[in-house]
Order: structure tokens, then C-alpha cells, then sequence
């Protein structure tokens, strides 16, 4: 473990709110919403379409602004960073995953492993090492060289969990991670978030699926852009409570 | 990001579409080769040009009769219609010949131009484009060696030989392919013995130089024009290239005095020198307009490039909100898609560069293209420059994709 964990929240919303259009057609994605997420927790979002968690996983992943409010990461108020400050916060702080993988097409999952690094700087003999260290991890390293188009679903989507970490970000963003994926890839994928968890890191991520949010530690219901539902089912600091300490070592997680 | 990772990426991207980025170089590389081609013949042409003017002597000058203005070709004025002191006499020619003033001066060679020739052999009948009747030294004046026989001397000049000296398109049209040396032709009725056959010099542009027939001068205005005329033409040779000049000017000091009506000279020099300058400058005119024709086709396939630019940004809209997403800087996205614009351009010039080179070994509409060390630079390097211009609104669309939208785009 990298970090030592810490009571500080990593993620702060205040009074966040996100409209689309004007006048008589404004949409309002997310109204006025507060929210605090701790370092080292696993918060599942739900809700129906339309609730506004998308909107909100965008937002939290700095992809979009807010029309309204303050978001500060880590502390920092995100609403203050140009361009490149903005490209090192998504590169080194946050890992984003979605929910139909987006692997970059006709590229290696070693070379789409490596690309974070690529825009970090990093030397080359490092960055493959790291990123041959973060496949093994997701136990894909006997399909390094193998394109997204030769991978299955649930490979895919490890290789994006890989691509996400190998930077090593305290937040992990999953987008409805097992949206596209059988029951079985599932599974093995959420398995990988609870190591992740276990190894220190916040994960926020956004599904429909009950089974996938017993996974977390703490449940957000959002309807029509508001929190309605906030429950917290295990303790900041406990294992998550679906954790099952199997094969893999932590070790492997942290890489 | 690296130039060695940007370069990856960039050779990524274009092998990922091979068809479509060997069709988007063939922009540039059609431009490229011909701008070299173009540019290769231009310079073949004035090479050509020059050479035939380079072969009328460019130490001579040329003294015509006439005024000024009046620019006609060398027999324009001649017979009883000139005044005496528009024409031009064997006094000239003598005056010319005075080392004293003219030092500058090596040879002086008058030149008499029969009209209405008709040379007969055997029942055929010819008349050749020009007949002159002029003296030795014009052998050496003119560059008008002989290639079988030989040229006839100052001694036929004194006797006044009937002999003559014949040009290739005269031999070939009277005698075929048997020799005509040693033949006794006969011109205007008057019998002449075929002394010689010229070296063939080909067309100059405007006439065969090959259709001729030249006998002693003196043989010449005995038989055939007459004293009267006077001289059609005096061709002066100086002493080295660098000396025509001054050669120009003494020629114009002696005979200004003797050819003067109201003010104005009645005589023209032909400077050889001036003339090779004029037309360097001409064939210059003629390349720089070739190679602006070429660049044309240069700049529509730097607009092939960003057509195709703009398509690869558009289909990898969303992989560009990935990069976006995972750290990549506006610069960074900006680089990749500069350099995939740049790869195209690189490659589709080097092979323009090839294709132009082979292109030009062979012979164009007659011309034998010279190619220029500065032409193949300037045409690789304005077509890569010119892919890269029009790759940077196609990258910079890329690079200031919002990374929300761009994810979104489907």
C-alpha cells in the first residue's frame, strides 16, 4: 500500500447542480447535490435512467463541469484548473472505467495498458514493466499482445481495470463496469474492485444490478438529479462485505 | 509524449486505414513529381535552345542592312531598293578587316543570299530554303563543318570555282542515299561541282538549318546575283566570348561614318551573346510558369490530406475522448494527429521524389528533361510542408474535442 489511509474526504459536492438547455426545455440532471466521499470507501450509485449518475460520474471524473456548485478533489476545486491541469488530475488521481471498456481499436491491451504512462511521461523499460505488472494482475498476462477485437467481454474489461490503476490513482470511477458482461466476467470483475478496495483505494461506482452493490460498503440512490437513498452497510475502515481473500494476493493488486 | 512515441502512434493511424492513406499520399506524391517533371523539362528545353543558338557561333555579331526598327530576316532588303548608303559593300567588309580598328575583331565574313535558286541534278529539281554565296572563313563563323568533303577555299574564292557546298536536306532530296561528292550539279543553269556535305545541325525551331546550298562568294555574284546587290549580311567573328562587345562597338564606330540617312544608322548588329541572354530569360519565364502549374496540384493534395484528416478525427472522435479521459493533454492529441498528417505527407513526397526522378529519364514532347537538384528540394519540401499546414485544423478539431462529448459521440 502506497498511501496511508486517512479520514480526509477525497471527494466533496457542494450544492453541485447540472443543467441541459434554457428557457421552457431546461433539463435538470442533478439538482443542488451534496455529497461527501471518504478516502478508502466504496460507494455504489443506483438509480433509473435518467437519475442523473452519469452526469454525476462525469462531473466526479472531470470530464464535465458543473453549471453550479463546488467540486473539490483531494481538496483542489476542480472549477479553477485549465486544460492541462485538468488532463495530470484524470491521468494520476482518477481511474476511469465505462461500461462498454473503450479499449483503443487495433492496439495491443499492453500498449493500451502503457498509454496512461505514455501521457505521464514515463520511460519506456518502466512503463511496460508496470504495465505488464498491472495485467498480470487482472491475470490476463498471457494476452498482452492479444488487440481488444481477440478478447472476450469480460478480458476487455479487465484490461481497462488495468489501464485505470496502472497509474496508480487513490479513485477508481466505474461506470456500470458490469453493464455489457455475463454473470461469470462479472464476478471476476468485482472481485478485482473489492482487492482494489482492500488495497487502500476509493471506488465509486454506478450499476443496476442489486448483486453488484452489495459489493460496496455504502449505497446512493439518486432520482430525478437528488440523493434519495443513502445507506452505509459496512464500516469505512472494514473489508468489503463481499470479500472473499482467495488466490490472489494483495500484493498482485497493488503491483 | 515522446516525438518516438507520437511517431508510433502516427504510423499506427496510418497503417490502421492502408488504402485510404495511400490514396491521401498520392495527392502529394502526383503534386511532388510534377512539380520535379515539369520543372526537369523546362530546363531540358532552354538546355535545348540554347545549344542550337550556342551552335550559330556566340562570339558573332551579325550586320544587316536597314534601319533600327526595321527587324526582318537577313535578305529582307536587297537589290536596286536600298540607297547606297543602306547598303552594305565588299568596302565594308574591308574596312572591317583592318586590325588597326578594329584589334577586336578575328574574322569578317560576308554573306550574299541567292534568291530563286533552283539546283538540278539528274532531271531532279530543288531549291533549297537559302543559297549563300559567302567566303571561307564562314565555315569557322557560323560552326559549319563539313562531314564528307570539305569546304571550298580562298583559292576557289579567287578563281571563282564553281563549286558548292551542300546541306544534308539538299543531298537528300536531289541525290537519295548515293554520294554526291564530286557531282556536278547545275544551278540556275550554271554547272557547279559538290564540294562537300555540312554537318547536319537539325531544325532550330523555326527552320530546317539543314536545307542549304553555299558556294563562293564571288562565284556567286558572278553567275548567279550579280555586283548590284551588295552584301545581304556580314557575319563578324571576335576574338573570345569576352571581346564581342567591344568588337559591337568598333564595328559600330566604322561603319557609322558611311551609313547614316538623317540621323539614323542604317545598319543593325546582331549580337549572338544578347540573343542567348534573351532567351535563357525566356525559357526561365516558360519553367517558372510550368512549375506554377505543378504547385497547383501540390496544394490540392495538401487539401486531400485534410479531407482525410477530417474523416479519421470524425471516426475517431470517441477514441480521442478515451485518450482525453485517461490523461491526454490538448498537445498530446495535437501531436498524434500532426504527425499522422505528417507521415502522410513524408512518405507521399519521398515517393513523389522517386516517381518524379524516374519520370523524368524519359523524353517528353521531344524534350530530354534535365532534372534540378533545387526543384526535387523545394518540391519535397514545400509538399510535406504543405500536408502538415492543412493537418493542423483537422488535428486542432481533434485537440479541442471536449473529452464529455467526445466520449459520448457514437
Amino acid at each position: 500500500m502506497n498511501r496511508p489511509r486517512s479520514k480526509r474526504p477525497t471527494i466533496i459536492l457542494r450544492g453541485v447542480a447540472k443543467t441541459y438547455g434554457s428557457g421552457e426545455i431546461t433539463v435538470h440532471a442533478l439538482r443542488e447535490l451534496d455529497l461527501v466521499i471518504e478516502r478508502g470507501d466504496y460507494v455504489a450509485i443506483m438509480g433509473q435512467s435518467g437519475s442523473g449518475k452519469s452526469t454525476m460520474m462525469n462531473i466526479i471524473g472531470c470530464l464535465d463541469a458543473p453549471t453550479r456548485g463546488r467540486y473539490l478533489l483531494d481538496g483542489i476545486d476542480v472549477s479553477q484548473l485549465d486544460d492541462v491541469d485538468l488532463s495530470y488530475i484524470r491521468n494520476r488521481k482518477i481511474g476511469l472505467i465505462f461500461q462498454s471498456f473503450n479499449l483503443i481499436p487495433r492496439t495491443s491491451a499492453l500498449r493500451n495498458v502503457e498509454l496512461p504512462m505514455i501521457y505521464a511521461r514515463v520511460k519506456r523499460p518502466e512503463r511496460i514493466e508496470r504495465a505488464q505488472a498491472a495485467l498480470a494482475a487482472v491475470g490476463l498476462a498471457n494476452r498482452a499482445e492479444h488487440g481488444p477485437q481477440e478478447l472476450s467481454g469480460g478480458q476487455q474489461q479487465r484490461v481497462a481495470i488495468a489501464r485505470a490503476v496502472v497509474t496508480n490513482p487513490a479513485l477508481i470511477l466505474a461506470d456500470e463496469p458490469t453493464g455489457n458482461l455475463d454473470t461469470t466476467s462479472s464476478q471476476e470483475v468485482m472481485q478485482i474492485f473489492d482487492r482494489l478496495n482492500v488495497a487502500g483505494r476509493t471506488i465509486v461506482l454506478i450499476t443496476h444490478e442489486r448483486e453488484v452493490a452489495e459489493h460496496a460498503k455504502r449505497v446512493i440512490v439518486l432520482r430525478d438529479g437528488a440523493v434519495v437513498s443513502d445507506l452505509r452497510n459496512t464500516a469505512l475502515a472494514a473489508l468489503p462485505p463481499r470479500f472473499e481473500p482467495g488466490d490472489v494476493s494483495r500484493e498482485q493488486v497493488v503491483a | 509524449m515522446s516525438i518516438r512515441e507520437a511517431v508510433r502512434m502516427a504510423l499506427q493511424g496510418v497503417l490502421a486505414n492502408r488504402t485510404r492513406s495511400l490514396l491521401t499520399m498520392l495527392g502529394i506524391t502526383i503534386g511532388v513529381a510534377s512539380v520535379i517533371i515539369l520543372v526537369a523539362v523546362g530546363h531540358g528545353s532552354a538546355v535545348a535552345v540554347q545549344s542550337r543558338i550556342e551552335n550559330l557561333g556566340t562570339n558573332t555579331l551579325t550586320i544587316s542592312p536597314g534601319g533600327i526598327g526595321a527587324f526582318g530576316g537577313g535578305g529582307a532588303q536587297r537589290g536596286g531598293q536600298s540607297s547606297a548608303a543602306a547598303q552594305l559593300t565588299m568596302k565594308d567588309v574591308q574596312a572591317l578587316q583592318d586590325q588597326s580598328a578594329a584589334p577586336d575583331i578575328a574574322s569578317v565574313t560576308p554573306v550574299v543570299q541567292g534568291q530563286s535558286i533552283s539546283i538540278t541534278y539528274n532531271g531532279t529539281s530543288y531549291s533549297p530554303a537559302s543559297f549563300i554565296g559567302t567566303t571561307p572563313s564562314y565555315e569557322q563563323a557560323r560552326k559549319a563543318p563539313t562531314e564528307a568533303g570539305s569546304f571550298f577555299t580562298q583559292q576557289d574564292e579567287t578563281d571563282r570555282s564553281r563549286v558548292v557546298v551542300l546541306g544534308e536536306t539538299v543531298v537528300l532530296n536531289l541525290f537519295g542515299t548515293t554520294s554526291p561528292l564530286g557531282q556536278t550539279v547545275k544551278i540556275n543553269g550554271t554547272s557547279f561541282l559538290v564540294d562537300g556535305v555540312l554537318t547536319a545541325k537539325g531544325s532550330n525551331g523555326f527552320q530546317d538549318q539543314d536545307d542549304i546550298a553555299i558556294a563562293p562568294l564571288t562565284t556567286t555574284q558572278a553567275t548567279l546575283t550579280g555586283v548590284s546587290g551588295g552584301i545581304s549580311q556580314i557575319v563578324v567573328e571576335a576574338k573570345s566570348s569576352k571581346t564581342v562587345d567591344a568588337a559591337q562597338a568598333e564595328v559600330t564606330a566604322i561603319l557609322t561614318p558611311t551609313h547614316t540617312s538623317g540621323g539614323a544608322a542604317t545598319f543593325r548588329v546582331l549580337n549572338q551573346a544578347s540573343l542567348l541572354q534573351t532567351t535563357a530569360s525566356t525559357t526561365h519565364t516558360f519553367t517558372v510558369l510550368l512549375a506554377a502549374v505543378a504547385a497547383i496540384s501540390l496544394l490540392v493534395g495538401g487539401i486531400g490530406v485534410m479531407n482525410i484528416m477530417l474523416v479519421t478525427v470524425t471516426e475517431r472522435t470517441r477514441e480521442i475522448g478515451v485518450r482525453k479521459a485517461i490523461g491526454a493533454r490538448k498537445g498530446d492529441i495535437l501531436g498524434q494527429f500532426l504527425t499522422e498528417a505528417a507521415t502522410l505527407s513524408i512518405f507521399g513526397g519521398a515517393l513523389g521524389v522517386l516517381v518524379g526522378l524516374v519520370g523524368s529519364r524519359f523524353k517528353i514532347v521531344g524534350v530530354q528533361p534535365v532534372t534540378q537538384a533545387y526543384a526535387i528540394a523545394l518540391a519535397f519540401g514545400v509538399g510535406t510542408t504543405v500536408g502538415l499546414f492543412f493537418g493542423i485544423y483537422p488535428a486542432n478539431r481533434a485537440a479541442s474535442l471536449r473529452p464529455i462529448d467526445a466520449l459520448r459521440y457514437e
